[in-house]
């Protein structure tokens, strides 16, 4: 609680975590916000409301908020939808990242040998690749479709949480209390779990608070060049790339379709930062040599 | 030292096989039929054609251990195929799109370095201060930039308002003079070969058309290398030595420049190295926003056509960069800093 405390008392803490409450609450609330009223909506909610099929995006109204996209795809329904597919996507890769990084980093560490070095050779090739080419490459292979996406940022994304807990382990596994557990008889494994872990998962938290919001930016990246969500699913990145045909505006008038842009980058924008604030303040608050 | 490197160096072409085995196993699951509309320009002749004679032309038929040894043979002989998707043979489109991608990117680094050097000092000496503040909350904010968006915006302002940086790599007159008979290419960078060639104006437009796409790589490469300098000045400013400087009565501006940053410098430039291997998946989008035709268009018009000779290409290419820089960037430490010894 007095963690807590600490953030909110940091306005760029306080204004992370406001951002990042708002869109839990978007997300809880979505289905009151922008309800489905389209036949294809209605089977599938994920299906962004399509008035029509006008090439030309049209500005906001009362029917459509946030006007509507090329193709006549409602952005703001598209907004309030996406934001739950944001908080999946980012969810589902940073817990199931955390959990194997954490796992394999954290053994690497505790055991040595032969282990440590396999894991760590792992996450030296990793680090090598450049990854948004390695994860189109999957995406290629497996196709198209949100959930190759997320299996391919889970292969590589895991990287960093066994780096960072491989450090912490390393120096808490000399400390004299996991000597008194040995000397007690204590398991390997309850050792690993009941004594080492607790003392070294925090800086685990911090990157998994900047990784919710980094792993949003590279999904809709691929979105954007078309690797992504299929078409018409609600996704933020796919709102952007429905808009960069419209960009370059009307002649003698750039910003006639600024609505087209404007609204899924504040989307994204907002959402990242606010995990990525989170995560700074984190690190601060955690980091008892600052306090 | 140099028995390092060359151990290093030795084992690149091996770790290329390795690349270039998992890459082309990758391929296989692809299905030979999905494989082959690549080689086909014209839809309507599908209908025509004996669609397993194409295969056997090809040579999709075969076992892919077979199609492998037959790749490998004609890489041997320098040949890495033909690129349908950029239709040329993809080694000529390796060297043009790989030089267009390296001019974008040092230039990208010579912002990125050059802005944190400046930001990173004036942070560091006004420390505590509201620029500093600022500074660093500015940098913390880049992060969640996503480079396309950034684009777009620059795009929408710089273009298509007042239209100073079209998107492109140079624009049509440019481009008739840099392919024509006189315009001897040197390098394949446009900003060289144009100085080269003393044609001013060709140079001015490859920077015209190199400004924005730098820019937004740029800008996600300052945030690491800005909180690097600042805190490693930090830590150089309470030194000993500096209190010297300080003490012999130099001038506040020449302790700094001249005592302090070139020993804070070591960090951030051998953390550069690291940031260019880093950005190359930002390239991917960043060229795409601005049809800059380098290499991360390149890949992703041959991903999504399944252009196979041009993946194995790009793969092998981008393989070798990273790993050549990692050697550089190895190196470098051990220039700057004689108290690293590699064995």
């Amino acid at each position: 609680m007095s963690n807590l405390r600490h953030i909110v008392k940091n306005p760029l803490g306080a204004l992370g975590l406001s951002l990042v409450i708002l869109w839990l609450g978007i997300a809880a609330m979505t289905p009151f916000f922008a309800k489905p009223t389209t036949q294809q909506s209605l089977r599938n909610p994920y299906m962004i409301e399509r008035y029509g099929f006008s090439s030309l995006p049209s500005p906001p109204s009362e029917e459509s908020p946030f006007g509507r996209a090329a193709g006549g795809y409602d952005i703001f329904y598209g907004i309030m939808w996406g934001s739950r597919t944001a908080l999946k996507v980012s969810l589902i890769v940073v817990v199931t990242t955390a959990v194997i990084g954490t796992f394999l980093g954290g053994m690497g560490a505790f055991l040595g040998g032969l282990v440590d070095e396999v894991v760590m050779r792992l996450v030296d090739l990793l680090m090598g690749l450049p990854f948004v080419i390695a994860v189109m490459l999957i995406t290629i292979i497996l196709g198209k479709g949100l959930g190759n996406v997320m299996l391919a940022l889970i292969i590589f994304a895991w990287r960093d949480y066994a780096r960072v807990i491989r450090s912490r382990v390393l120096s808490v596994k000399n400390e004299e209390y996991i000597s008194a557990a040995k000397s007690t008889g204590c398991s390997l494994l309850r050792i690993f779990f009941r004594h080492i872990l607790p003392n070294s998962v925090q800086p685990v938290f911090v990157v998994a608070s900047v990784e919710m919001g980094r792993i949003i930016l590279v999904v809709a990246g691929l979105s954007f060049i078309g690797v992504g969500a299929e078409p018409g699913y609600a996704d933020w990145g796919q709102l952007i790339n429905f808009a960069r045909g419209w960009i370059i505006g009307a002649s003698g008038n750039p910003f006639k379709y600024w609505y087209t842009l404007f609204f899924p980058s504040l989307a994204i924008f907002s959402y990242a930062l606010g995990w990525i604030l989170l995560g700074d303040v984190l690190r601060d608050v955690l980091d008892p040599k600052l306090r | 030292m140099g028995q390092y490197t060359l151990r290093k160096l030795a084992l690149l072409p091996v770790t290329l096989l390795c690349l270039s085995i998992i890459v082309f196993s990758f391929m296989s699951f692809i299905s030979p039929y999905a494989r082959l509309a690549v080689f086909c320009n014209n839809p309507e002749a599908l209908r025509t054609v004996n669609l397993d004679v194409l295969l056997h032309r090809y040579g999709l038929d075969k076992p892919v251990p077979a199609q492998y040894w037959t790749w490998l043979n004609r890489l041997f002989h320098a040949d890495f195929g033909w690129s349908q998707s950029a239709r040329m043979p993809v080694s000529q489109a390796l060297l043009r799109y790989g030089a267009a991608s390296i001019e974008l990117l040092s230039l990208a680094l010579i912002w990125a370095l050059a802005g944190s050097i400046i930001l990173g000092t004036y942070a560091a000496v006004h420390e505590q201060t509201f620029s500093d503040m600022f500074l660093r909350v500015a940098s913390t904010v880049s992060l969640a930039i996503p480079e396309f968006i950034f684009g777009l915006v620059l795009l929408v302002v710089f273009y298509s308002s007042v239209n100073w940086f079209p998107p492109g790599r140079l624009s049509f007159w440019a481009l008739n003079i840099v392919y024509s008979q006189g315009f001897v290419t040197y390098t394949g960078l446009h900003t060289v070969d144009s100085l080269l060639n003393a044609n001013f104006w060709v140079f001015l437009d490859a920077l015209r058309h190199l400004f924005l796409p730098s820019l937004v790589v740029a800008l996600g490469m300052w945030t690491t290398l800005f909180r690097l300098m600042r805190s490693s000045l930090l830590e150089v400013i309470h030194e000993d030595y500096v209190t010297v400087a300080r003490a012999k009565g130099l001038t506040e501006a020449i302790v700094i420049r001249k005592h302090a940053r070139r020993n804070a410098l070591l960090p951030v430039i051998t953390q550069a190295g690291i940031t260019v291997v880093r950005s190359i998946g930002g390239i991917v989008i960043v060229e795409s926003v601005f049809t800059f035709r380098g290499m991360g268009m390149f890949l992703v018009t041959a991903a999504t056509t399944l252009d196979f000779p041009a993946i194995l290409g790009i793969s092998l290419v981008v393989g070798a960069f990273i790993i050549l820089m990692n050697i550089v960037i190895d190196l470098g430490y051990a220039i700057l800093d004689p108290r690293i010894q590699y064995k």
